[in-house]
């Protein structure tokens, strides 16, 4: 189900102390997040390829999955450039398109593809039990972080049993159809599935306590700032103050969108 | 529906995480340390089940069911919800990291406005009340998501005001469908595991 192809690697990020890469990418995207202008986006879309760049993930797999995320930006296509008030550059049947419209679709699609672009690059480089003992060291909630990990390590358990049962069901002669067969059939299913996942739950809590546990995982695993997180870091700040300065030459107070 | 990235203004954003940290704190804060493995196991489910598309007309819609995490987890769906969207977005890359908290918020609230408004009710041996219940907290999660989804955008930018309606009015049959499907699923765990209903009130293990 979950795709862990680009795990092994050698690249930059990979090799990068987790929690820079967890501090970097935050302020990062959060800075993205924030750009008015379309040229600050775009330089933003640089920084999303040198991420990229430096996971060393191939192109062609990233491009497919970022058609896929991209749907929720094409919705956005169909009525911005008609719903914002502006200079109209042309018209079909009574909507007007106007140039502020599209610009605003144009800033968001940047945006959005420079965050997403990190985000693959950041996950692609970093596996989530290594990022929970990252964020154990960041001083996140114990908890939380449990929640994480256990959670993670349940995923595949769970769609497994998932599976067994909608293939028990399909043995059955189960068609999925618009009626409320269907429905029944898959809601006797899913609540199958939390009542096994919730006694799961309970052998796995049983079995931990009976090895010791008291709360926390204990990390093995030293890490280490070395020159390159330090360079990883100072970069990230460097591009920050870029976009966040880019983004504000100019800029007339009050006229930013969303502001 | 999640948010993608990118999409939401600053304030927004910046308003979301600040709510999700508040409820995600108040959820781990009332859990107690021997909840924390079966809160984790059925978070893997919720995500697993939301992997599910279920078909609705010519189309299919993959299912939510924030009023039934609300109704089984009540505060605790903050950072089970958090932590399966946080899965969505590294590994599928729906949703994203600076929506993270605003994704959260539109899906755990109202889930937890419906275990406050509806656990009463859905857990009652009365078959009808129960039917009540856990319907208006199906769809009312579902209706609830999409309400907060509109508005996050509509904060955003008065522009997002089309989109946000066209949000709301693709919202409707998946609440409709959720509802169903919440009742029949609580109905069941009625049947065959009443405790999961009431996971607050059982001594752990």
């Amino acid at each position: 189900m979950l795709e862990e192809t680009f795990y092994q690697g050698s690249s930059f990020l990979h090799r990068a102390d987790p929690r820079a890469k967890v501090i970097c990418v935050f302020f990062l995207a959060f800075a993205i997040a924030y750009l008015h202008k379309i040229s600050a986006a775009m330089a933003g879309l640089l920084v999303g390829l040198l991420f990229l760049y430096g996971a060393k993930l191939p192109p062609s797999k990233i491009i497919k999955r970022l058609i896929v995320v991209n749907a929720f930006i094409g919705f956005l296509w169909l009525f911005l450039p008609f719903s914002a008030p502006g200079k109209v550059i042309f018209s079909i049947w009574k909507l007007n398109a106007t140039v502020e419209g599209i610009e605003m679709a144009t800033l968001i699609t940047l945006k959005c593809n420079a965050i997403l672009l990190m985000i693959i690059s950041f996950a692609a480089s970093t596996p989530v039990p290594v990022l929970g003992l990252a964020l154990t060291s960041l001083r996140l909630p114990q908890k939380l972080i449990l929640l994480l990990l256990i959670s993670y390590r349940y995923l595949s358990v769970i769609f497994q049993e998932y599976n067994r049962l909608l293939q028990a069901a399909r043995i059955r002669c189960f068609v999925a159809k618009n009626n409320m067969h269907t429905y029944r059939t898959y809601a006797y299913l899913l609540a199958m599935v939390l009542i096994r996942s919730y006694e799961r739950g309970r052998r796995v809590y049983q079995a931990m306590l009976l090895r010791g546990f008291n709360g926390r995982f204990y990390c093995l695993q030293d890490f280490q700032l070395r020159k390159q997180d330090l360079l990883l870091a100072l970069g990230t700040g460097l591009c920050v103050l870029i976009l966040i300065g880019t983004d504000h030459i100019g800029a007339i107070p009050g006229v930013p969108w969303g502001a | 529906m999640h948010i993608s990235e990118g999409v939401l203004a600053a304030p927004v954003l910046v308003g979301g995480a600040a709510i999700c940290i508040g409820g995600t704190a108040l959820g781990l804060r009332r859990m107690s340390q021997d909840e924390v493995p079966k809160v984790a196991v059925l978070t893997a489910a919720f995500f697993v089940a939301s992997l599910v598309h279920v078909p609705l007309g010519p189309s299919s819609v993959h299912l939510i069911l924030n009023g039934l995490i609300g109704l089984i987890l009540g505060w605790a769906a903050f950072p089970a919800l958090l932590i399966a969207l946080f899965f969505q977005a590294i590994f599928f890359q729906f949703g994203g990291l600076t929506v993270l908290g605003v994704n959260t918020v539109n899906m755990a609230f109202p889930g937890v406005v419906a275990y406050y408004l509806c656990s009463g009710m859905a857990r009652s041996d009365n078959h009808l009340l129960s039917i009540v219940g856990g319907f208006i907290a199906g769809a009312g999660a579902v209706a609830g998501a999409g309400i907060l989804v509109a508005v996050s955008l509509y904060l955003s930018n008065r522009a997002f005001l089309t989109p946000a309606k066209a949000v709301l009015l693709a919202h409707l049959p998946i609440m409709i469908i959720e509802g169903i499907i919440t009742v029949i699923m609580i109905s069941f765990l009625k049947r065959v595991k009443p405790e999961l209903l009431r996971a607050k009130e059982d001594a752990p293990c």
